[in-house]
């Protein structure tokens, strides 16, 4: 026969098992407020909040209300940093939460991804971190009101690979 | 008031004068390469590549409605490839740098991609150093996993 049919069939099992098996292992790598991924200066940065530390690189602000953005594809990230309250008052303190949001830019077909995490610690060392997402294109958002402070250093990212391992 | 335009309309040469040469669509400044007008760069990535990782270079803003911003998207679509879903870098900082991760992105050694990047919208820029592809074989440090720390090992053959 000229044209044998069986050809698409061992394309899709080879795709299959090559979709299954192409990570074997996780990368970890730290992404400072100076690698592109990471946008402290969102949109327009004439009123751009965060303070710049020229020695460390780290960036911080007191008693706005900001955010910052980080773009990655991986299956988890660890926000490292401090963060305190304005206030002893635990009273006030309940409103002043950091929140997390990972989501893709846009809507897709295949829905959307949308969750929030909130982080209550008093000075402590991480602003956020989560595990396990599924593999896909992320933009995280973290975000803080004026009654709070933060320090942000800098993000880890859990990005799978293939190795030897 | 409609303007006629039939074939005699204009003399032969008025192409000619009218002609526009096309827009700049890139430049090399400082060894990196600023994409502009929606240009892409397209880069073959390598064979039994697992990891991609593109570096760019970091500046301020000396026009604040200018943005610097990239784009990247693989051909053909990876694993992780959702509808609209690009990955995305900022490349506008308050400090100056070379060689800053604008992407990390994991992709199938099996499959031979084409990366391409280039600037979200007519109005930005993408300006890339360079892009480094880890084959599969490399070998990740396991004393000190926060590092980035990569060392090759022999390819077996």
């Amino acid at each position: 026969m000229a044209c044998p049919k069986w050809p698409w069939l061992a394309g899709g099992l080879l795709l299959a098992s090559s979709a299954a098996g192409q990570f074997n292992d996780t990368f970890r790598t730290t992404i400072t407020a100076m690698d592109p991924m990471t946008n402290l200066d969102i949109a327009d940065m004439r009123y751009n909040v965060w303070n710049v530390d020229e020695v460390s690189g780290f960036r911080s602000n007191e008693w706005y209300d900001a955010w910052f953005v980080c773009h990655f594809v991986a299956t988890g990230y660890n926000a490292h940093g401090v963060a305190w309250w304005r206030t002893q008052d635990e009273g006030v303190a309940a409103n002043n939460t950091l929140r997390y949001q990972s989501e893709p830019p846009s809507d897709g077909p295949t829905g959307s991804f949308d969750r929030t995490l909130e982080v209550g610690h008093r000075n402590g060392t991480y602003l956020g971190a989560m595990s396990g997402l599924e593999l896909a294109a992320y933009e995280l958002n973290v975000s803080h009101t004026h009654d709070t402070a933060v320090i942000f250093h800098n993000i880890t990212l859990s990005v799978p690979i293939r190795s030897q391992a | 008031m409609v303007q006629q335009r039939g074939p005699d309309s204009q003399p032969a040469w008025a192409a000619l004068e009218t002609f526009q040469p096309p827009e700049l669509t890139h430049t090399v400044e400082d060894g990196a390469v600023s994409l502009q007008n929606m240009t892409e760069l397209s880069f073959a990535v390598p064979p039994n590549t697992t990891l991609l990782r593109v570096l760019g270079p970091v500046m301020h803003a000396e026009d604040w409605d200018q943005t610097a911003n990239c784009y990247a998207a693989l051909d053909p679509e990876p694993s992780w490839w959702r509808p609209g879903n690009f990955p995305l870098s900022t490349s506008y900082k308050p400090n100056s740098g070379a060689n800053r991760t604008m992407f990390l992105l994991p992709i199938d050694p099996a499959v031979e991609f084409t990366l391409r990047l280039g600037p979200p919208n007519p109005a930005s820029r993408c300006v890339v150093d360079g892009i480094q592809s880890y084959p599969f074989y490399l070998y990740v440090s396991r004393r000190c996993p926060e590092s980035d720390y990569l060392a090759t090992t022999p390819s077996p053959t």
